[in-house]
């Protein structure tokens, strides 16, 4: 667990819900898995505000949203107000996507389980 | 002040920028452009006409919406389900919670009944 150490708050949140009654090794197995599915904030932020000069729409491609991805990208970021509302609001898209990860993680582990 | 993550925050805007481009009217000239790059003179912006487009969508023009925008039905779509997938995800979230707190209480209601 010392291994997350860039995690927000509300993802240790999440993950203390999640991880309840796993053993050392499973704890182990889950952050190393889940550690590689996440992303950072500032990647996203980044990547967003990159549209801003250049083309817009990597950090849906990020999150995963292929369909957005593509909107942006034609179209400058929805005439650059999606840029913005996605910079504004990066933090919100990169907890929903990295819940989403954790999900999978879980579901993964439970595959290998058996 | 932008460090509010608030989980409607995007649905909100999606959904008011829809509705407030359902009420305006295509056809008439006016003077006030969202778009702050087109004020500033720069002709590039790929997503031109988006705005117009859509507006004329609700209205039932198909013909103008494409002269407006090509790809303003794809938008639309595009923008109607992030904001059922956004939806579906809140209620999702609520549901949990909800399932959550039901079963703290009853774990509560339980362990105060064996004492």
């Amino acid at each position: 667990m010392s291994l997350m150490y860039d995690t927000t708050p509300e993802e240790l949140i999440q993950i203390n819900a999640h991880i309840q009654g796993f053993s050392d090794e499973q704890i182990r197995q889950f952050v190393t898995v889940y550690r590689s599915k996440r992303k950072d904030e500032q990647t996203i932020l980044i990547c967003c505000l990159l549209g801003l000069v250049l083309f817009a729409g990597i950090h849906r491609f990020l999150i995963g949203q292929i369909g957005m991805g593509i909107l942006y990208f034609l179209t400058g970021g929805l005439c650059f107000i999606g840029t913005i509302v996605d910079a504004i609001n990066h933090k919100q898209l990169t907890l929903d996507y990295n819940f989403k990860m954790m999900g999978e993680t879980l579901s993964m582990m439970n595959m290998m389980r058996r | 002040m932008f460090n509010i993550g608030a989980p409607y925050f995007e649905a909100c805007f999606w959904v008011a920028a829809l509705i407030g481009l359902a009420c305006t009217n295509p056809g008439q000239e006016s003077h006030f452009s969202l778009c702050f790059f087109k004020r500033m003179g720069w002709s590039l912006c790929p997503g031109c006409g988006l705005g117009h487009s859509i507006a004329w969508l609700f209205h039932g023009n198909m013909l103008q919406s494409f002269k407006a925008h090509p790809l303003g039905l794809f938008a639309l779509a595009v923008i109607l389900h992030r904001i059922y997938i956004l939806i579906k995800t809140r209620l999702h979230q609520f549901t949990i919670f909800k399932t959550n707190q039901c079963n703290q209480q009853l774990t509560a209601a339980a362990s105060t009944q064996h004492l």
